[in-house]
Parts: structure tokens; C-alpha cells; sequence
């Protein structure tokens, strides 16, 4: 009975596991009706997934931009005993292009499995009319439209509004050809309020930038874009609660998204051809020279300050390279800029410290130090100079050295980035970044010498307790090699290379071996006939040793030796 | 078999790495035509596949042209870990460095450990690696020359002493070095100017500082579409991943 019943369950409760483990995928937005400039929410959610989805929104790029996100959400539901979990993914997204806009099909990616969610139709309206606008918009007000090369601009943000809102965040506008600074800190915008045509705005400045041109021609700045969480007043039945009394407790805030206008600043050349000794130095300037004390003596150094002030571009530019007396050795300036904004106008002071060693005793003139400038201001070129100064140095101690060569620094024109690298042959594979084959090798090389006198020794050893194995083995080669040498005694000879061969290839130790020991020692070992004609041979040689005019040849004696030791061997 | 197998894998190797120099001169005519958005695509498209030092270069060279400081610091700096002694490199970083916005003063280290951190940057892992193995090849030499009698004693040891510590220090500086590649990520401030936050959530109250394009910062943490940063002189906060480009 109970197997019957365990029966139904099992597939009941596969099915019920398996539809909990079944992973969906779906997108939606909360808003399908929006106005261009109003940004809405596009969610992905995985339902049933054991990981966060993993989603390209590439596809989206060509109607909409992502404002942000992805935020992600984790939800776990239990519904009469079913747990139920949610992943999600959210984007703030805003519509690039009016009319209906689609949301196109989209991969996610959760574990191992793809899935794809549906497509989503949006309408965008043509934004939502001028009164809208006109309630929430940023003003881009340059101080001037028109500057020459490096004199300042200055533009201001300005956020207007007529409803309560938050900045929740600033996209600043990016200018090439411009060097900026900023004039007014991060913070959180403050409101003021103020009256256009005679209708109330609240005003924050949310960004102020202080521009200097580098270049000449139309310029454009691009817009600064902002975020902003809109209080809107629901539209609500009237009943109990309709009373401005409740007002704030029915306010809802939507996101909006608001761009100022693109700027072009037009910048113009100067009136007239810049002076030589021009060096780009644009508004109003002073400068100033001393020295740290007027007497010294002989390679004794003293520091020459220059202070230039005023208002402009200063740090953008160089003073003039400073004619410096003879016999005046000159280190190159360390220089520092302290800043300072008044009415938005970067003003400050620039020091440059000289060091000087005047390698000999007299009175050195320092000639004034001219600074050109163009004033925006006059529409024209002036040139200012400093004090000249004078240096009265004394012999001293010091041996003077007069005829020392003062080196002058190469000066640049202009600052610019070097040229690209064209080396057509460079190694572009995918094998860069590999282990390098020197660096490899250094450590295996390293390894090897370590090691190589530990396998000396251990190769030595060996050697040495296998001498005689090896040499039994090698003796009939040894034997054939030595019996072609020659001798003045070649019976001794061949009688020497036969006793050794036997004692290396039967390992006797004793050296004085005769035709009746090598007999008696191979009765045993070799066949009858093969030891008659050894101990013959042997015989032969001892006996013609002593009697030189024997009967055989030794030509004969040789080769019945190479060929008898030959059988022997393969007998041995 | 495997002969043709190897033979046809070196084919495709030597076939891909013409390609991809085809594709770097092509880039390279790009540049000169004053075509730098064409010429950074083709360099990118490079990059996706294979890393070179004179590709991030080239590009950080693009990127600047184009106006985009953010993206040519990144270049370079990449440039910069592939090759740390190269002289270009260092000369259009150190100018570009000059346009960013932020100055940010570290707060002044030992002169030791400024000393070390110097000869840190100068090298790749590969390099000290490289020398860690000469020394120890240095060493087993001395060891070989003792072994056999060339050498007294007396050498062995000073000469040995004097390796091991060279090949102790340039051990730990490749481990050091293997840490801060490993551990530490560093990433270029790519908008004109961005507004870093207290936490991961876009609210107007947040904003705790500033920083411009170029700077470069410590990745410290990460969440889904945003990042924590720190700056070189401690300032920490959180800004939009998609404001940086990682190093």
C-alpha cells in the first residue's frame, strides 16, 4: 500500500522541484508613456536563479542613454510552503529619440543558460511642452562669446527651477581646446530665489568653470546634464485629505533629466602680430625681481627671486630666458604658483628662484627682466620690466675660476606629446606576456649547475665500482686494439695482451700468469680444443720470446690470436 | 600527426601576428592623416587581441590628438607597465600629467622607501624574475668554482653572502611587485570632472569631492555599476564604474 502511494508522490514532488527550480527571465519598465526629457526604469528580472543575470545592454545604445545603474536586487518570497526568489537588475534609462521606441529582445546570461526576455514598446512625446521646461532648466551663461588665444571665460551653470527638487547628479561639460579651472567647489546645490519675467524661479549655480583657450577657431562646449528627483503633486479625488494641510504627505518625486545648450566660444588671434618676445602671457600682470643679498663673495651662491602677479593666465607661460652677466654660473629656476579667485577671475602669484654662483670678484649688473603680455582689457600688447639689479661680489677664499664655460639650457618652443612608434616588425602575437625564454632558462641553467656536482660524483662513483665489469666487457676490443701496436718484441707483446685479456675478462687479480695456470684456470671454462690452442699459443709466444728464431711467423701468430680470443669471447 | 599539428599552429601564429602588423601600419597611416578616431578603432581593435607597449602608446598618442586626456593617460600608463624604461613613454605621460586638473600631493614617504618604490616602477616582473635567476646562475657558478677548487674559500663565502642578499632583495621586490599587479587595481578618471560620493547611491547630498579628467586613482571595492576609489594623498569615496577606465 505505502509503495503505491510513494509512487504517485515521487513524480508530484519531482514536478513540484522542478517548477521551483525552473529559471524565467523577463524585462519590463515602469513607465511606457514618458516625455523626452523624463528618464524611466527598465528591469530585468531572474526569477528562480541561483546567480545574479548577467545582461549586455549594448542593443539599447542607439535610443537611449543609461543614466545609471545596473542596481541590483535580491527578493525571497515564501507562499504557502513554495519559496519563491527574484533577482534583479535595474537601469535608469532616457529616450535619445521621440515617437515609439522599442526596447529590443535582450540575452541574459544566468549559470550556464541563456535566456532571452521580451521586447518592450515605449512612446516618447515630444517632451512636455514649454511650460515644463521652462519650470526646471539649466542656464550656460559664458562671461563672453568672444576672447582671444589664453584670455579667460568664464561660464556658469545655473540650475532654475519653480518646484522642489534634489540634484541627484551632474554629468560636467567637457571642453577641448580649453584649459580649465574650477571656480566653484563640490557641494550640494544651494537655492536662491530670484524672478524672471516677473515669475518666481529658485536658482543654484551648480557648476562654474574658469576657460583658457589654447587654440584659435569655434570652440564647443558641451552641454552639462543633470538628474533631478522632481517633486510632482498627485492628481487625487477630492475627499477628506484634499487640503493644503495634506499637500506634502501626496507628493511624489519623479526623475528628470535636463541638459543645458551647447556653448561655441568663439576665439579670435590677437590684433596684431604677437611681439619676439611674446610668450603667451594674456590680462594683467606685475613683475618683480630681488635678490637675497646684494654683497657676496666668490662661488658663493645667492638666489635671484622673480614674482610675477596679477590676473590671467598665469602658469600657462614662461618668462623670458634672462640674460645672465658672465662669470655667472645659473641653476635652473624652481618655480611655484599660489592661487587666487577673485570675482571669478584667477588671480595669483607665480615665483621663479634662480640660484646664481658668480665665479668672479666685481660688480655684476642683472638687467631687468621684461614680461609681454596681451591685455584684453586695452585690446593690446604691453611690456613691463623688473629693477635691474646689482651684484657686488668679493674675492673671498675661494680660488676664482675665470675662465669657466657657462652653459646655456636648450630651450623649448613649444611643449608637445613625441610622435608615435612606427616600427612596422614589432612582435604583435599572441605569445606576449608568456613566461620569457631568458628568464626561463637563467633558473633551469642555475638548476643544472647545482646540481651537476652532486651527478659528478654519483657519474664518478660509478666509474669507479664498474671498472671492472666494464673492462671485462671491453677486453676482447682492448685485446684486437693492443695486439695492433707496435713492439720491438711482438711475441712478448702478444703474450702481455693475451695474459691481460684473460685477467681483465676472468677479473683474476694475480699478474703472473703461465701456459700452466691459464690452463688450469680455463680447463673449466673453455671446450678441449679451444684450450689446446691457447695454452699452444701461449706456449709459442713464451718460448719464441726467449728464442727469437722461431718456426711460425708472427703475422700468422697474430691473426690465429685475433681469431681465437674472438671464439673465446663468445664463449666467456 | 602532431608535427602537422605544431606546424599548422606556428603557420596560424606567424598568419595572425602579420595581420595584426598590417593592421598597426594601417593604424599607423590613420594617425598621420590626422584620422585619430579611425586610427584609435584600429588600435583598439589591436589591443582586444594582443598587448604591445608600442600600440598603447600609439594610442595614448591618438587619444590625446582627439582631446581625450582620460583615455590617453590610460594608454600610456598602460604602455608604461609593458615597457617601464622606455624614455617616449615617460615623456608623454609626465607631459600629459601636467594637463590634469588635480594635484594631488602624497603625503611624503622615507626617502629609502621613495628610493624603493622607484626602482619598483622601473621594472617588470619579468626583469626582476630575469635577475633573480642570473644571480642565482651567478651563485651556482661560485658554487661550481668551489666545488672544483677554483676558488678559495674565503671568495665562496663573500661572493655568496653578497648574492644571497642581492637575490633575497630582488625576490621580495618581484614578490612585491607581484602583489600590487595581483592585488592592487588602478584606474584613469575618464569625464572632465566627476563628483565622488560618500556611498554607491546617486543622491545630491552625497558628494564628498571633485576630481577631473586624468586623475589617477586606486580601485578599492566594487559593486555592480560602481566603484570605490581612493586618491594617492587618502581621500576615499565612490563614483559610477563606468567613469574609469581600469589600468
Amino acid at each position: 500500500m505505502y509503495t503505491g502511494i510513494l509512487k504517485k508522490l515521487i513524480p508530484l514532488f519531482a514536478m513540484s522541484i522542478y517548477l521551483q527550480a525552473q529559471v524565467s527571465v523577463s524585462a519590463s519598465v515602469d513607465a511606457n508613456n514618458i516625455s523626452k526629457s523624463e528618464t524611466f526604469g527598465f528591469k530585468i528580472i531572474a526569477t528562480n536563479a541561483d546567480e545574479s543575470p548577467s545582461v549586455d545592454i549594448s542593443p539599447l545604445s542607439t535610443n537611449f542613454r543609461v543614466i545609471s545603474g545596473p542596481a541590483q536586487q535580491t527578493n525571497i518570497q515564501w507562499i504557502n510552503g513554495a519559496m519563491t526568489s527574484t533577482r534583479s537588475l535595474t537601469w535608469t534609462l532616457l529616450a535619445m529619440k521621440n515617437g515609439k521606441l522599442n526596447i529590443p529582445s535582450m540575452n541574459v546570461r544566468v549559470g550556464n543558460k541563456n535566456y532571452k526576455t521580451n521586447p518592450i514598446g515605449i512612446v516618447v512625446e515630444k517632451g512636455l511642452g514649454k511650460a515644463q521646461v521652462a519650470n526646471l532648466f539649466i542656464e550656460a551663461k559664458p562671461d563672453k562669446e568672444q576672447i582671444h588665444l589664453g584670455e579667460q571665460v568664464t561660464i556658469t551653470y545655473r540650475l532654475f527651477t519653480r518646484t522642489n527638487l534634489s540634484v541627484e547628479s551632474i554629468e560636467y561639460p567637457k571642453s577641448i581646446g580649453f584649459w580649465s579651472e574650477d571656480l566653484l567647489p563640490a557641494r550640494t546645490a544651494r537655492f536662491n530665489n530670484t524672478q524672471i519675467n516677473g515669475i518666481n524661479y529658485k536658482v543654484a549655480t551648480l557648476y562654474k568653470s574658469a576657460m583658457f583657450p589654447t587654440q584659435i577657431g569655434k570652440l564647443r562646449i558641451s552641454p552639462m546634464t543633470a538628474i533631478c528627483n522632481v517633486e510632482v503633486s498627485q492628481r487625487k479625488r477630492r475627499g477628506v485629505f484634499d487640503d493644503p494641510f495634506f499637500n506634502s504627505m501626496f507628493k511624489e518625486t519623479q526623475r528628470k533629466f535636463i541638459e543645458s545648450d551647447t556653448l561655441t566660444i568663439n576665439v579670435v588671434p590677437y590684433p596684431e602680430s604677437p611681439p619676439v618676445d611674446f610668450t603667451g602671457a594674456v590680462g594683467s600682470f606685475t613683475i618683480n625681481t630681488w635678490i637675497d643679498t646684494p654683497q657676496v663673495s666668490v662661488n658663493e651662491a645667492v638666489s635671484l627671486h622673480v614674482l610675477l602677479q596679477g590676473t590671467g593666465n598665469l602658469n600657462q607661460f614662461k618668462i623670458n630666458q634672462i640674460d645672465f652677466p658672465q662669470n655667472m654660473e645659473v641653476f635652473p629656476p624652481t618655480s611655484s604658483f599660489k592661487r587666487d579667485e577673485f570675482r571669478d577671475q584667477i588671480t595669483g602669484e607665480q615665483k621663479f628662484e634662480y640660484i646664481l654662483i658668480p665665479r668672479q670678484a666685481g660688480s655684476y649688473n642683472i638687467k631687468s627682466i621684461p614680461l609681454t603680455y596681451f591685455d584684453p582689457a586695452l585690446d593690446q600688447f604691453l611690456t613691463i620690466k623688473s629693477q635691474p639689479l646689482v651684484l657686488t661680489v668679493s674675492p673671498g677664499d675661494g680660488i676664482a675660476i675665470n675662465n669657466k664655460k657657462i652653459k646655456e639650457d636648450v630651450d623649448l618652443i613649444a611643449n608637445d606629446i613625441r610622435y608615435i612608434k612606427t616600427d612596422p616588425h614589432i612582435k604583435l602575437n599572441p605569445t606576449n606576456g608568456v613566461f620569457p625564454l631568458w628568464v626561463l632558462s637563467s633558473y633551469i641553467i642555475s638548476m643544472g649547475l647545482f646540481m651537476f656536482p652532486t651527478v659528478f660524483m654519483r657519474i664518478n662513483r660509478y666509474r669507479d665500482n664498474s671498472f671492472d665489469f666494464r673492462a671485462n666487457r671491453a677486453a676482447l676490443r682492448a685485446a684486437l686494439k693492443d695486439i695492433n701496436k707496435d713492439s720491438s718484441d711482438p711475441f712478448a707483446h702478444t703474450s702481455f695482451v693475451m695474459y691481460k685479456y684473460f685477467k681483465t675478462k676472468l677479473y683474476l687479480r694475480s699478474d703472473n700468469l703461465d701456459p700452466l695456470i691459464l690452463e688450469n684456470i680455463l680447463k673449466s671454462k673453455l671446450p678441449p680444443e679451444l684450450l689446446d690452442k691457447t695454452i699452444s699459443l701461449a706456449k709459442i709466444c713464451d718460448a719464441s720470446r726467449f728464442s727469437p728464431n722461431s718456426t711460425k711467423k708472427i703475422n700468422d701468430i697474430i691473426s690465429e690470436f685475433k681469431k681465437l680470443l674472438t671464439d673465446i669471447d663468445k664463449i666467456l | 600527426m602532431m608535427n602537422k599539428i605544431l606546424f599548422i599552429a606556428a603557420s596560424l601564429n606567424i598568419i595572425i601576428a602579420q595581420n595584426y602588423n598590417e593592421l598597426f601600419r594601417i593604424a599607423n597611416n590613420h594617425y598621420n592623416a590626422d584620422d585619430f578616431t579611425q586610427a584609435i578603432s584600429s588600435y583598439e581593435e589591436i589591443l582586444a587581441r594582443v598587448e604591445h607597449e608600442d600600440v598603447y602608446y600609439n594610442l595614448g598618442n591618438a587619444y590625446y590628438r582627439n582631446g581625450d586626456i582620460g583615455n590617453s593617460i590610460w594608454a600610456f600608463e598602460k604602455a608604461k607597465i609593458l615597457d617601464p624604461r622606455d624614455l617616449d613613454i615617460d615623456f608623454n605621460l609626465h607631459y600629459l600629467k601636467t594637463l590634469v586638473r588635480d594635484r594631488i600631493i602624497p603625503p611624503d614617504d622615507l626617502y629609502i622607501l621613495s628610493l624603493y618604490n622607484a626602482m619598483i616602477e622601473k621594472f617588470t616582473l619579468f626583469d626582476l624574475l630575469g635577475m633573480v635567476g642570473i644571480f642565482f646562475l651567478l651563485f651556482g657558478m661560485i658554487y661550481i668554482m668551489n666545488y672544483f677548487s677554483i676558488i678559495t674559500n674565503r671568495v665562496n663565502s663573500f661572493l655568496g653572502y653578497m648574492l644571497f642578499a642581492f637575490i633575497f632583495i630582488f625576490s621580495w621586490m618581484g614578490f612585491d611587485k607581484y602583489w600590487s599587479i595581483s592585488d592592487r587595481s588602478y584606474a584613469v578618471i575618464l569625464p572632465t570632472a566627476i563628483d565622488v560620493r560618500s556611498a554607491p547611491i546617486m543622491r545630491g547630498e552625497n558628494v564628498v569631492f571633485r576630481i577631473h579628467e586624468g586623475t589617477k586613482v586606486e580601485i578599492q571595492d566594487s559593486q555592480i555599476g560602481w566603484s570605490e576609489i581612493i586618491l594617492l594623498d587618502g581621500k576615499k569615496g565612490w563614483i559610477p564604474a563606468n567613469k574609469l577606465r581600469e589600468i
